[in-house]
């Protein structure tokens, strides 16, 4: 038989023994938790770093990483600073690793990035790339792979228009609203006939759907309405056509470039409309750089500007020039708010494991961000994602003390100057 | 509203626009126009295809890079002009000379080695070659788009208006060609270059050195390029990427005339900037980018060796 007892050397033994491993227990959560804290936090995008889009998009990947490095040292983005979890790290301490991978400019190449971020990089959050077309492709790779998504930089409404998106949000005014203000100035102006040149590609095709519309509503006449194959050089033909079919508005382009070319190509028809609007030009500096005193009077749209009074846009704007020793232009702005939209979802989520609850948090935010106000269509909407609420504005480069600087001349209520007409070339 | 340099409602142009349907005179007005834009365009490309052509003729490499060469002697001009504030005519001899001296190098070092094994290794070093150029031109130059701000205001020729630049670009793209073509004519070092293009083992039987000649030549259509290069920047707008238009412009030109012509590269850079620039006024842009390559298939359907062309197998 049998000895049931337990001898003091055993208790003792088996009893710190117990000891020990309910300690251990009890600790481990914390010593998983602390070894949690120390893993960052990934964000992917495929960007395009290099070929037709990288001009646009590397200001938008230095937003990005600006951001990026305020989160990291600060725990809050400007503008920020209110919310929860503001010590440095997005949340709980947890710094942001940011992965941007060259796309070419290729949609292709875009979709097999993101995939590659989403199932070998196991990133945590995405951003959309840069350009309407790219974020096209990766849409349904987003849908399925189910991460909260900014698309920063993306304008064309058709990503969003009756998809019913439940991860991806977009940034931007859709394209449709560009040319603010364009047919209103100029019909009241009396100016009556148009000219639509744009380019073939993702967003001016977007952009031209929604003033094309406008156009005809205002009772205007569309004299001219042709899109142009990317990488045309020569557009005097082009230009040409526009002038003899008539037109008194120029209008259309597509990216910095274009504007350049077509601004070229009407000066050396020695043509002069009675106004040239573009989808994007003033914006960017190359536009001046190009075109020196010729430059003025031109019109363009944005809806961003480094003036704007939109929270912590200023201290952005001086960050930035700081940072990069050169000014931003509305795309760095456009970066760096969209990360801001990420950044607050997940405060407000208070984990980055759960992706439902920022989700939610992301489609129902209602704020400004350094690039503007943010407000997206519901979950469940047609058009869950898609922005509504914000504004472009129309600027045109006006001369102010023998120099050439934008001026916002739509909305009529910011308006800083009026709209000048008509058109003539400065240096001719 | 007040109107810049306070004239509102005048004339928004001293060339007003042709208003409703145009009669027959205005269309054979554009026309003319348009043609004399499209030789003008046509003389810019003449530049890039000749100097493929003769690439392809005298050494047998498809440069596949040549485009890029385009691009590197854009830059060099725009930084002259830009940094060392040398006007952009000025500009010109110095890019032709620093592309020579590129051309050289790699004509010298890598292009000779590869060139006589067959089509194939030179062809995928010099695409090899684009890639290294275009890649390290955007991150040396980024990716803004810039361009020359010289002699961009209009002039009337006759019937043509169009900038200063346009017509400088053209008559000194005419010059060099003739300069081009008197070399290869006249000179003694361009009778070799055309023996070597005729018959590269007989050249050498006859005492030519074939592969000093190959390495001159391979600078010749660089520099050409770069010459070219001088132009877009004048004309239009430079950027890291931009080599691709022009090669793939250049490859049609050379088909269209027939590989390995330099008469042919002439004759086909008149017939592609020419149906460019009037298709897109009579067609669509569109349309105007299809149709040199429709003519294309047409010619080689027709006469397989292109207009003026020898073919590969000769």
């Amino acid at each position: 038989m049998s000895k049931s007892t337990i001898t003091r050397r055993e208790f003792l033994k088996y009893s710190t023994a117990g000891s020990l491993a309910g300690l251990g227990s009890l600790a481990a959560p914390g010593i998983l938790t602390s070894a949690r804290a120390a893993k960052p936090i990934k964000i992917g995008c495929p960007m395009p770093l290099t070929g037709r889009y990288s001009r646009e998009a590397l200001y938008c990947v230095e937003g990005y990483k600006l951001w990026a490095k305020h989160i990291n040292e600060k725990g809050y983005s400007y503008g920020n600073e209110k919310l929860p979890h503001s010590e440095p790290g997005l949340i709980n301490g947890r710094k942001v690793e940011l992965t941007v991978l060259d796309d070419t400019s290729d949609p292709t190449q875009g979709a097999r990035l993101m995939l590659h971020l989403i199932h070998n990089q196991k990133v945590d959050l995405l951003l959309g790339p840069y350009a309407s077309s790219i974020n096209l492709a990766v849409r349904p790779i987003v849908a399925a792979a189910k991460i909260p998504t900014v698309s920063a930089t993306a304008s064309s409404q058709k990503i969003w228009l009756g998809q019913k998106l439940d991860w991806q949000v977009q940034l931007m005014v859709p394209s449709r609203d560009r040319f603010a203000g364009m047919e209103v100035m100029c019909k009241n102006a009396g100016m009556k006939k148009v000219a639509l040149l744009h380019i073939d590609d993702a967003m001016p095709i977007a952009a031209a759907e929604g003033v094309r519309k406008r156009i005809l509503d205002a009772g205007l006449d569309l004299v001219l309405d042709e899109a142009y194959p990317i990488g045309i050089q020569d557009m005097v033909p082009l230009v040409r056509k526009a002038r003899d079919a008539g037109a008194e508005v120029l209008c259309g382009g597509g990216y910095s470039a274009d504007s350049i070319l077509i601004a070229k190509a009407a000066l050396s028809l020695k043509w002069a409309p009675k106004a040239i609007w573009y989808m994007s030009a003033l914006g960017h500096v190359d536009f001046n750089q190009a075109l020196g005193k010729n430059a003025a009077w031109h019109c363009s749209d944005t809806e961003w500007l480094p003036t704007a009074d939109w929270p912590g846009n200023k201290k952005f704007v001086d960050a930035f020039a700081k940072e990069y020793n050169k000014a931003p232009d509305w795309l760095a702005a456009a970066g760096y708010g969209g990360c801001q939209i990420l950044e607050e979802a997940v405060k407000r989520a208070g984990s980055v494991e759960n992706r439902s609850a920022i989700r939610d948090a992301m489609f129902s935010l209602d704020r400004a961000t350094v690039f503007g106000r943010f407000r997206v269509n519901p979950l469940g909407h047609p058009d869950s994602g898609l922005q509504v609420g914000g504004t472009r504005l129309a600027l045109q480069n006006q001369i102010k003390n023998g120099k050439v600087v934008p001026e916002v001349i739509y909305p009529s209520k910011i308006a800083s100057a009026k709209f000048v007409h008509p058109f003539k070339w400065e240096a001719m | 509203m007040r109107a810049p340099g306070g004239c509102t409602g005048s004339p928004a142009s001293a060339h007003h626009p042709s208003l409703g349907k145009p009669g027959m005179f205005e269309t054979l007005g554009a026309l003319g126009e348009l043609i004399a834009f499209g030789i003008i365009l046509g003389t810019m490309y003449a530049l890039v295809a000749i100097g493929l052509s003769l690439i392809f003729g005298v050494c047998g490499v498809v440069n596949a890079a040549h485009g890029e060469f385009v691009m590197l002697g854009a830059f060099t001009t725009f930084g002259a002009w830009a940094f060392l504030g040398l006007n952009p005519l000025l500009a010109l001899p110095l890019t032709i000379a620093v592309l020579f001296a590129i051309g050289f190098g790699l004509g010298h070092f890598l292009i000779n080695v590869v060139a006589v094994r067959g089509l194939m290794p030179p062809m995928m070093l010099t695409f090899g070659i684009s890639m290294i150029l275009w890649n390290t031109a955007e991150v040396v130059f980024t990716p803004t788009f810039r361009s020359v701000d010289y002699l961009g205001e209009p002039v009337t020729v006759g019937f043509l208006t169009t900038s200063k630049i346009y017509l400088v670009a053209f008559v000194l793209a005419l010059l060099l060609l003739a300069a081009f073509f008197a070399l290869l004519r006249f000179t003694a070092y361009g009778e070799a270059i055309r023996a070597t293009a005729q018959n590269r083992s007989l050249a050498q039987a006859c005492g030519i050195n074939v592969k000093q000649v190959m390495t001159v030549t391979f600078s010749l259509g660089i520099a050409l390029a770069g010459a070219c290069g001088t132009m877009v920047a004048m004309v239009w707008t430079i950027y890291p990427q931009m080599g691709l238009i022009y090669v793939a412009k250049a490859f049609a030109i050379v088909v269209i005339g027939g590989l390995g012509s330099l008469p042919g590269a002439f004759l086909g850079a008149y017939i592609f900037g020419i149906v460019e620039s009037v298709g897109t006024y009579f067609l669509t842009t569109r349309m105007a980018q299809v149709l040199p390559y429709l003519i294309i298939v047409l010619i080689l359907a027709i006469r397989r060796r292109g207009l003026l062309g020898y073919g590969v197998e000769d």
